[in-house]
């Protein structure tokens, strides 16, 4: 995994006493949420659920979202031990509410939301595609051994 | 669950090991340091911003888990027993035990 290239934008999407949970939106090269919607990723970062934040994704969904014309949407979510699993599951729904709010905002095309995460990442997508996750969607597990190719296969798989 | 008592469980694990391109022995890696995160009352963060490569800080934590080769299993046991840190916690004592 690496640090993205492209610069996010951030969100808000949660708040705890006070203080924001954000999340990162990184957006094709032509992006004009106001006239398009777009086909949107979400991506869980890894780092085991202890450890790292939403900047460290894959370089791969950055170029990919580039060709692809695709969002991609990759948010901070509490880390054990200290919170809770129960909590990394309130911030999944957390977003995805906000997505259902605010989607106007930045774009999104509610009929096509896909989730995936990176390592451990994989474990709130699971969750939320097992239990309540609020859109249609393909999980995508993306492991630091996958290559650009399948990545990108996946998401022709769940173009068409 | 799993048998943690088993000899798989208490075999030492390769020596040789190393994470960040072999730039970080996983022997370096001392468990002591990582037992304030399981404090009750330490800080909840959901943005950790450390250096990847202290591995005295937070992704010490994470290389732990490595350190004993079950990350994996972890994940899979909160999944499909636990909806709190409880299990975590408890098999991480165990796993950091001296």
């Amino acid at each position: 995994m690496n640090m993205a290239q492209s610069s996010p934008k951030e969100y808000t999407y949660h708040l705890e006493d006070s203080k924001p949970i954000l999340f990162d939106l990184y957006t094709p090269e032509s992006y004009s949420p106001t006239t398009n919607t777009y086909k949107t990723l979400i991506l869980y970062h890894g780092g085991g659920l202890v450890s790292a934040n939403r900047r460290i994704i894959p370089t791969t969904v950055v170029s990919s979202i580039r060709e692809k014309n695709w969002l991609v949407i990759s948010p901070d979510y509490h880390l054990l031990p200290e919170s809770g699993l129960q909590d990394i599951r309130n911030d999944a729904e957390a977003l995805e509410n906000w997505l259902l709010k605010c989607h106007e905002e930045i774009g999104v095309d509610l009929e096509n939301v896909a989730i995936g995460g990176a390592s451990s990442g994989k474990w709130p997508s699971r969750w939320r595609a097992r239990e309540v996750f609020l859109f249609h969607t393909t999980v995508l597990i993306i492991y630091r051994l996958i290559r650009r190719h399948t990545f990108m296969h996946n998401l022709e798989i769940y173009s068409s | 669950m799993i048998d943690t008592t088993s000899t798989w469980y208490n075999t030492p694990k390769d020596p040789q090991a190393a994470v960040f391109g072999g730039k970080v022995p996983l022997w370096m890696v001392n468990e002591k340091n990582y037992q304030n995160f399981l404090d009750p009352g330490h800080p909840r963060i959901w943005d950790d911003q450390a250096n990847p490569m202290d591995i005295m800080g937070r992704p010490g934590l994470f290389l732990s888990l490595l350190k004993e080769g079950i990350c994996l299993y972890f994940s899979s046991a909160l999944i499909s027993h636990a909806t709190s840190t409880h299990i975590y916690i408890s098999t991480y004592a165990f796993l950091t035990r001296t």
